[in-house]
C-alpha cells in the first residue's frame, strides 16, 4: 500500500510542479466536505484530476480517484461539454470503482447567471455492481457574486447511491489576476428517508 | 461484472430501533456497503421479523431502550429482573435465528435528563448497566462481539449532553463515538 501512497503523492507533486512550468491550468478544490482536488488542464481542453478522501479514519480506509477527460464550450460558450472518465478504490485494496461523467450544460446568458446542466454517470463499483447514475443542475444567479444551486441527483456523495435533492448558494469571485473562487455549501436532503440523514455540505473550488 | 468483487468487501446489515434507523450509514460508513434495517418503535420482533433472511451476513444489532422503559414503568421491583431475563431469553433467540455469520450487540446508551418524559434518567442508567451486564453475558458464550458504548457515552449519571441533542438519541458526535467503538471491533 505504502509504495502506491508514495507514487501518488509523487504523482501530485510532480504534476504540480509540471503544471507550475508550463503554466497549465490549475485547480484545487474539496467536493462534498470529504474529498480534496487537485486538477490541471492541459491545452484548454485535457483536464486531469487527482482526488483523495480525508474521512475521519485510517490511511488504508481512504479513497482515491484519478480521473481525466475532455472539456469544450460551444456555440459562443453558451453549451457547455464536460467528459471524465474516472478509476479509484480505497488504499486497503477491498473495493474499486470506474465510470464517467458526462455532462452537458447550458448558459442562458454570457455572465453564466443562469445555468443548466445534466450529467450522466455509468458507475462501477466492485461491490454493489453497475448503476447508471443521473444529475440535473440549475444555477440562478443573483448577482456578479450569489447564486442559487438546486440540484437532483443519485451520484452518490460516499460509496452507496440514494436519491437527494440538493440546494445552496454558490459563492464566486473571479480575478484575472488572482484566478477563480467558489465556495458552494449545500444542504443534501435525501428523498423518502429520515430527516437525520440530511448532510451539510462544503464544496470549494480555488482555479488559478 | 461480479466476477470483479473482492473476498475482503465487507457488507454489513444494521437492525434495530430508532438508533439505528437514525444512522446514515452512508456517511459514518464511507468505505463499507451496509444495509439498514432500523424501524422507529419497535423492539425485539423487528429482529424476529428477519429469521432466517441474513445467513452467511455481518449484522449490527442495537435494541432495547425502549423495552427497558416499558419495563421500568410497569412492572414492580422485585420483578425486574424476572423480566429482563426472559427478554433477553427472546433477544438472543431473534439474533439466533437469523442464522448471521458474525453478530455484534451494542449495549443499550445511557439516558439523559433532557428528555421530556416520565422517566427518571437517573434509575433507568443505573437498570441499563445491569440490563447490559446480562446481556452480554447472554451473548459472549456464544461467540458474538460485544460493542460496548454505555461508558463512552456516559457522564456522571446521565447520558452526555454533548452526544445527543433529546436526551435519547445520538447526535452527530454521539453517532461518531458509536461508529468508531464499532470499527474498532469489525
Amino acid at each position: 500500500m505504502k509504495q502506491y501512497l508514495l507514487f501518488f503523492i509523487f504523482t501530485i507533486v510532480s504534476t504540480f510542479t509540471f503544471a507550475q512550468e508550463t503554466k497549465l491550468h490549475n485547480r484545487i478544490g474539496m467536493r462534498d466536505s470529504r474529498y480534496l482536488q487537485y486538477e490541471f488542464t492541459i491545452g484548454r481542453h485535457v483536464p486531469l484530476i487527482l482526488e483523495h478522501s480525508i474521512y475521519s479514519d485510517k490511511l488504508k480506509l481512504q479513497h482515491f480517484r484519478v480521473a481525466a477527460g475532455y472539456t469544450n464550450d460551444f456555440l459562443r460558450s453558451h453549451l457547455h461539454t464536460d467528459f471524465r472518465a474516472y478509476a479509484g478504490g480505497i488504499w486497503r485494496g477491498n473495493y474499486h470503482d470506474f465510470g464517467a461523467f458526462l455532462t452537458l450544460g447550458y448558459r442562458f446568458d454570457t455572465r453564466q447567471r443562469y445555468q443548466l446542466s445534466a450529467t450522466l454517470n455509468p458507475h462501477y463499483d466492485t461491490g454493489l455492481d453497475y448503476k447508471t447514475c443521473v444529475s440535473a443542475l440549475a444555477l440562478v444567479g443573483m448577482n456578479d457574486v450569489f447564486s442559487i444551486v438546486a440540484e437532483f441527483t443519485n451520484i452518490p456523495e460516499f460509496r452507496q447511491s440514494d436519491d437527494r435533492i440538493r440546494f445552496g448558494v454558490d459563492i464566486h469571485f473571479a480575478s484575472t489576476r488572482y484566478g477563480w473562487l467558489s465556495v458552494r455549501p449545500l444542504l443534501s436532503v435525501p428523498l423518502g428517508q429520515r430527516y437525520e440523514k440530511v448532510r451539510v455540505h462544503v464544496n470549494f473550488d480555488y482555479a488559478f | 461484472m461480479t466476477g470483479c468483487r473482492h473476498e475482503d468487501d465487507i457488507h454489513i446489515t444494521f437492525i434495530g430501533n430508532s438508533f439505528i434507523e437514525r444512522w446514515d450509514l452512508n456517511r459514518y460508513f464511507p468505505t463499507l456497503i451496509t444495509t439498514n434495517l432500523g424501524l422507529s418503535n419497535t423492539g425485539v420482533e423487528n429482529i424476529e421479523r428477519y429469521a432466517g433472511t441474513l445467513s452467511g451476513q455481518r449484522v449490527v444489532i442495537l435494541t432495547g431502550s425502549s423495552e427497558l422503559s416499558g419495563m421500568l414503568r410497569a412492572i414492580e421491583e422485585d420483578s425486574l429482573t424476572f423480566y429482563m431475563d426472559w427478554y433477553i431469553e427472546r433477544y438472543v433467540n431473534a439474533i439466533d435465528a437469523l442464522r448471521a455469520d458474525r453478530v455484534y450487540v451494542m449495549s443499550i446508551p445511557p439516558q439523559g435528563k433532557e428528555r421530556n418524559s416520565i422517566d427518571n434518567p437517573i434509575r433507568h442508567n443505573v437498570y441499563a448497566q445491569d440490563f447490559n451486564r446480562r446481556i452480554y453475558e447472554a451473548i459472549s458464550v456464544r461467540g458474538w462481539k460485544w460493542v460496548d458504548i454505555f461508558p463512552l457515552m456516559f457522564d456522571g449519571d446521565v447520558l452526555n449532553p454533548a452526544y445527543s441533542d433529546d436526551g435519547i438519541h445520538p447526535n452527530d458526535v454521539g453517532y461518531e463515538i458509536m461508529t468508531q467503538q464499532l470499527m474498532q471491533n469489525l
